[in-house]
């Protein structure tokens, strides 16, 4: 079954009919990614990176690329096929398979494939394949003409854990279930609807009558932002999360598996969280530091020195703090009018 | 110039066509800085004056087009110069924006070294009444009171006489003036001393009372040298302004018809005009006017190393200075504030940042858009259409904004 699926999914791209529109670009796409990150030359590391970076459709094509897998290949038995993967180091070959299957959106053909994976794998398995099923590209309409859907350094990132380290995205899928996943996605994409909301007004309700204040766009923005950020503190306190607390971060990669956002758009979706977690470059803290110091030590400097060595500090903690503040929330602090 | 026609080949004989001399104009080259060089003047209708199909420069309040020969080379270089770079801004207009109101407009008229103010009842000014200098101005079309024998105008671009004038005799100018973003801190430094001189008072006091042996000198003594070096500090920061004579130029001037960015501003305000109408000049229309005259040379600056030209201090397209309400006020319409926000947009999507501005300019108006509200929108609303990721690039463009300070 699993060879026919594979054979039927391979021969089905060359011949354009799953993806017509779609195929010729991402398979180009592949090869030349493939191509840059698994050179033939560097085989033995490229297995290291597919195991690694990816469980899922992107190392079942660098096996096909890369030679382990051709579709003429005579594979007697779906064993054989995982035994085929497990030379590219992933953890589980039969999540990959799954992982693939599901990336595309072969549905007619899920079923078939659950069945055939599930004797494969165990109960670990099954549930990793539930909350795949639930989450994985919900909010990616086409993910097959995504040009940015492949691997990402954030949901490969590893985090340690008592047991030992784990990637962003195993964290994920180990600790929350597919409703999980979705709530905490949904954190992210309220505050994309409320961005991109045409406009935003604070509304006051009098006994007779009602007054609406327009926000200015930054504004809208900021007040999004705290929306998010009271949405995750009542979703940590909620029931439905108790024992798993989160922070931005899973809700980043939540979002990542949905589809809501692709690698392209990490390094602005960060930013998001310099509210409550401003970005404090190892510059500034030394600056910071040095004025302080030398603020405190101005104390034992005998007159007139003192007073001039303090007024030397305000005014460069003042020039220093006016250049930092505008990265936090906005020169006039937060006016979201 | 004779050049040799084909027509020649039809009717044997004589048959030649004119062609307008070369002229001098003022250009940049590849390192902005500004250079003399010949050209030939595009569509030009006329061989021996700037008569063109587009443009007709003309003198002060003449409506016959300059004659080549006429004038000393300063004034023919100042004609020339404005005609090539409104050709030039026009193109740009035209060609790479796709500007349809731009390829339709009718000829404009350009004055060159008027004085006279603008009226929208008389087209101009009398003489007497406060004559102009170092500015140029683009004026929308109109007619005049009934009964006045004046013909009606179409839009026109003035440039002013140069003048060199007094540093020291403008408004505003120095640390003396409001204007000046280093003023604000001397004023915050005085009012720090005050407040540092009180609690050193305090602080000294209660030492002299509890830990005696700390203090180190006499009471009095201490007292009075925290005195002395306030009184000197404050002293000090009251008579610092007079310090920056030394450091300012000694006269102000703008040759305006000298200074290419200053003739493609005033372009972008006749091809902006659709939308946003030449009644007056706000922060907004100027950023809009501003940035397009960068956007034809690609430097983000105006008006820089051209001193010879301008003693004003040059608009900066990556100025730093933060966002403050004070540069939604009419009287900073000349600051470079919007044209470095603009700047933000063109640094981050430098493919289509050009139609993505000129699409936001269309949601704005003259009379009531802002900078933080209204161009802050249009921008954001133009980046769903013409950005490549909406989503994406309006994270990034806001988290722009977020670092400028709104």
């Amino acid at each position: 079954m699993f060879q026919r699926v594979l054979i039927a999914f391979l021969i089905s791209l060359g011949s354009g009919v799953a993806f017509a529109s779609d195929a010729p670009t991402y398979l180009q796409n592949d090869k030349e990614a493939v191509s840059r990150v698994y050179s033939p030359r560097d085989l033995k590391r490229a297995k290291i990176r597919v195991g690694s970076v990816s469980e899922g459709a992107w190392g079942v094509f660098s096996a096909w690329v890369t030679g382990a897998i051709r579709s003429g290949d005579d594979l007697k038995s779906h064993a054989e096929l995982l035994d085929s993967l497990k030379p590219f180091g992933f953890q589980d070959p039969a999540l990959a398979l799954a992982d693939l299957v599901i990336l595309w959106r072969s549905e007619d053909r899920l079923d078939d494939v659950f069945v055939q994976i599930l004797r494969a794998g165990g109960a670990g398995t099954a549930r990793y394949l539930k909350i795949l099923k639930t989450v994985k590209n919900r909010y990616r309409p086409n993910p097959a003409s995504d040009s940015d859907r492949g691997p990402n350094e954030f949901s490969s990132r590893r985090k340690y854990r008592r047991k030992g380290s784990v990637t962003n995205r195993m964290d994920l899928y180990q600790r929350f279930s597919g409703f999980q996943v979705l709530m905490l996605s949904d954190v992210l994409r309220h505050l994309f609807e409320r961005m991109d909301a045409i406009r935003a007004q604070l509304v006051f309700v009098y006994p007779d009558r009602q007054d609406a204040i327009d926000l200015s766009p930054m504004g809208q923005y900021y007040f999004a932002r705290r929306l998010l950020l009271k949405e995750m503190q009542d979703l940590n306190r909620s029931a439905l999360f108790a024992g798993v607390p989160f922070g931005f971060e899973e809700v980043i990669t939540a979002a990542l598996e949905t589809g809501l956002v692709n690698g392209s758009m990490l390094s602005q979706v960060f930013s998001i969280d310099d509210l409550w977690n401003p970005q404090v470059t190892p510059w500034q803290k030394v600056t910071s530091l040095a004025l302080r110091l030398t603020g405190s030590s101005s104390v034992f400097l005998p007159p007139p020195f003192n007073v001039l060595a303090s007024l030397a500090v305000l005014v460069v903690s003042g020039i220093v703090e006016n250049r930092r503040r505008p990265m936090t929330q906005g020169r006039a602090g937060y006016d979201p009018f | 110039m004779i050049r040799f026609s084909w027509w020649l080949f039809l009717f044997p004989g004589v048959s030649f066509a004119f062609e307008p001399p070369a002229q001098d104009v003022l250009v940049r080259d590849g390192a902005f800085r500004p250079v003399i060089q010949r050209v030939k003047l595009p569509d030009l209708i006329s061989d021996d004056s700037f008569d063109g199909k587009h443009f007709k420069i003309v003198a002060g309040k003449s409506n016959e087009a300059i004659r080549f020969g006429s004038g000393d080379s300063a004034f023919l270089l100042r004609a020339a110069t404005v005609y090539f770079h409104l050709a030039r801004a026009r193109e740009f207009w035209v060609q790479k924006l796709e500007s349809e109101s731009v390829a339709n407009l009718e000829k404009i008229v350009v004055r060159i070294d008027l004085p006279n103010g603008f009226s929208d009842l008389a087209h101009f000014q009398n003489d007497t009444v406060n004559p102009e200098f170092n500015n140029a101005v683009s004026i929308p079309a109109g007619r005049p009171l009934p009964g006045l024998s004046i013909e009606p105008w179409g839009r026109e671009i003035w440039f002013r006489p140069v003048k060199r004038i007094r540093t020291r005799d403008l408004p505003e100018s120095g640390l003396g003036g409001a204007r000046n973003p280093l003023a604000a801190y001397v004023r915050a430094l005085a009012s720090m001393v005050g407040e540092s001189a009180v609690s050193r008072l305090v602080q000294t006091t209660l030492q002299a009372i509890f830990f005696r042996d700390l203090l180190p000198a006499p009471y009095p003594q201490v007292v009075l040298r925290d005195a002395g070096t306030m009184a000197l500090a404050s002293l000090f920061l009251r008579e610092i302004w007079r310090i920056d004579r030394l450091f300012m130029k000694k006269y102000y001037y703008l040759d305006t018809a000298m200074v290419p960015e200053i003739i493609h501003h005033e372009f972008a305000h006749i091809a902006l005009s659709d939308q946003l109408e030449l009644t007056r000049s706000t922060p907004v229309i100027e950023g809009l006017a501003d940035y397009f005259a960068t956007a034809i040379s690609g430097n983000p600056d105006l008006a820089a190393r051209i001193r010879r030209y301008s003693g004003s201090i040059p608009k900066r397209g990556r100025n730093r200075v933060p966002y403050s309400p004070e540069a939604e006020r009419f009287v900073y319409a000349n600051s470079d504030f919007v044209l470095s926000v603009l700047w933000l947009v063109r640094d981050r999507f430098p493919a289509v940042a050009d139609r993505l501005i000129l699409h936001a300019s269309s949601m704005l108006s003259t009379g009531s858009s802002d900078i933080r509200h209204d161009l802050i929108r249009a921008l954001l609303e133009s980046c769903r259409e013409k950005c490549a990721d909406p989503r994406r690039d309006r994270l990034e463009l806001i988290r722009a904004f977020e670092e400028k300070g709104f």
